[in-house]
């Protein structure tokens, strides 16, 4: 299927006149949207292909995001990061293709009725970047894109990790520093977190919090790029040892 | 990456600093936009005889650091070589891309001076480790045209159709209409390009099809350059459009030598590199 995308001008209008809309989003099907969209010209066929996917709806968002994290990106694997970013693409695919997702995922915002909370479910209301690691669909792809780890048979470990509990404030905390789109960098401190795992800690957002605060920190004089992946892993390990003890 | 100027436990060579007297570390930059890519080249100078030594002892390297972070790419580039050149993918990049760049040690070191240190730091010793930085230098933020990111660039003016025309053979190449050009394929042929080409051998089946019928298009454009026919279909401005964007002239196009060839490559970022890269892929996994 080709992934539809959402001109600019629609989004732009549902920003600025909400109201007219409101309502609407509360219906059970996209048939109103479409065909408001259609009659204005406003949502296309990208060139952008993938094969048929279908999402999981399990009742436990733990555990359908962490499915659904491999089910888009296994789909979406030849997105480039550019198109991947672009508010109108997952707009487009929310408002078109996956409505019946958005409805599941962001069921209690999409019923409270607030603004803010209802256009954050389709568009990219906190800037470009931190956005794409808000966004209910868009957060998924950027998960796979930046966690997938080619050196592990199961390729999707980490995100076991992050979506055990909270995966959305998960991702933004973890994935909003710019640091870790360096796979090492990333699955280190992950690899790290995941070893005290095994050991028996109870793992939680301080964990990520502690780990990232620290690469901040030593990335001041080190030059973090250079590190391997092992390198990281002990570094934080170090750290992590120190803040909350060491485990045998 | 973002620099601060914040205290180091270490003298830092940089230009914001006197950790270091009568020493410096800047970089020239040359970097431009090339069709599907970003070119540059950086030459470093340096002058500090402590930290030359350490360059040419391997102890340290020159370092390059890469970063788009809208769509969060990151690189590096080392070198004991003070010039590195550098390609990058545009489909990677949007808006800025922040290039820095560092002197960086490979490897731990003990007792490291300067006769160049500040005199507040004078005869002091540093152990330091491999990656720690040890100079700073000029850094650049680079801005993208963005024409080519649209969802509708190249693409929506070449539409590839089924033809069943036997006497065209596999491929066909149609410039008649206004809006796009039409690459027809043999049905067998199609049928295998949508299937193929959407995942494991998509580089392949595009360069298989595109790149000989851009190579067409293109010496189709330069022929009748001068026909306002040609000239105002919206196909051929968008084509024209992005190769004066990147610098090239239809008149300095030929298929006398190889300019027309090298541009065809430019404009789909080298789809031969790319199609043997995953056929390659593909040989390792069967």
């Amino acid at each position: 299927m080709k992934l539809l995308y959402l001109d600019k001008e629609a989004i732009d209008e549902l920003k600025m006149n909400f109201p007219i809309y409101k309502s609407h989003f509360k219906d059970k099907t996209n048939e109103w949207f479409m065909e408001r969209f259609k009659e204005k010209d406003w949502i296309h066929e990208s060139k952008i292909q993938c094969d048929e996917f279908e999402l999981d709806y399990d009742v436990d968002y733990n555990k359908s995001d962490r499915k659904n994290v491999e089910i888009i990106y296994e789909a979406l694997k030849d997105l480039n990061p550019v198109h991947a970013s672009d508010e109108r693409l997952w707009a487009g695919v929310l408002f078109g293709q996956l409505w019946k997702f958005v409805k599941y995922r962001r069921a209690e915002e999409l019923n409270s009725g607030e603004e803010l909370k209802i256009l954050n479910s389709f568009l990219f209301m906190r800037g470009r970047k931190r956005s794409c690691f808000i966004n209910c669909l868009s957060r998924l792809w950027w998960t796979g894109y930046l966690l997938y780890d080619p050196e592990n048979a199961c390729h999707y470990a980490s995100v076991d990790l992050i979506s055990e509990s909270a995966f959305p404030s998960n991702v933004l905390l973890l994935l909003s520093s710019n640091f870790m789109a360096n796979k090492k960098l990333a699955l280190g401190v992950l690899d790290c977190i995941s070893e005290r795992k095994q050991k028996g800690e109870k793992i939680g957002r301080y964990h990520f919090t502690e780990a990232n605060k620290y690469l901040n920190c030593i990335g001041g004089v080190t030059f973090l790029d250079a590190m391997s992946r092992e390198e990281v892993k002990k570094l934080v390990g170090g750290r992590l040892d120190k803040e909350f003890g060491i485990l045998i | 990456m973002r620099i601060k100027n914040r205290l180091s436990p270490y003298p830092i060579l940089n230009d914001y600093g006197d950790d270091y007297i009568d020493s410096s570390f800047t970089a020239e930059y040359d970097v431009k936009k090339e069709f599907t890519g970003v070119c540059g080249k950086i030459v470093f100078h340096l002058h500090n005889r402590e930290i030359e030594n350490l360059i040419e002892t391997a102890q340290a390297e020159y370092m390059v650091h890469i970063e788009c972070p809208l769509t969060s790419y990151r690189c590096r580039i080392s070198s004991v070589n003070p010039e590195i050149e550098f390609k990058l993918d545009s489909r990677q990049l949007f808006k800025t891309v922040e290039i820095r760049t560092f002197i960086v040690l490979t490897r731990n070191i003990s007792g490291f001076s300067s006769e160049s240190f500040h005199p507040d730091y004078s005869g002091q010793k540093f152990d330091l480790l491999a990656h720690q930085i040890l100079a700073v230098g000029t850094a650049k933020d680079y801005n993208i045209n963005q024409d080519d990111r649209d969802l509708e660039s190249l693409p929506s003016v070449l539409r590839i159709v089924k033809s069943t025309n036997k006497k065209k053979g596999s491929i066909s190449v149609n410039t008649d209409d206004d809006d796009y050009v039409m690459i027809g394929l043999a049905p067998e042929v199609y049928d295998r390009y949508a299937q193929l080409g959407k995942s494991t051998f998509k580089d392949t089946a595009f360069s298989l099809v595109l790149f000989p019928a851009l190579v067409i298009i293109i010496q189709r454009m330069t022929a009748n350059k001068e026909d306002a026919g040609m000239t105002s279909k919206h196909w051929f401005q968008v084509i024209h459009k992005m190769l004066v964007s990147n610098g090239y002239k239809l008149d300095a196009i030929s298929a006398e030598n190889d300019t027309l060839l090298s541009v065809c490559q430019l404009v789909f970022a080298d789809p031969l590199v790319r199609s043997f890269k995953e056929l390659d892929l593909y040989s390792e996994r069967v």
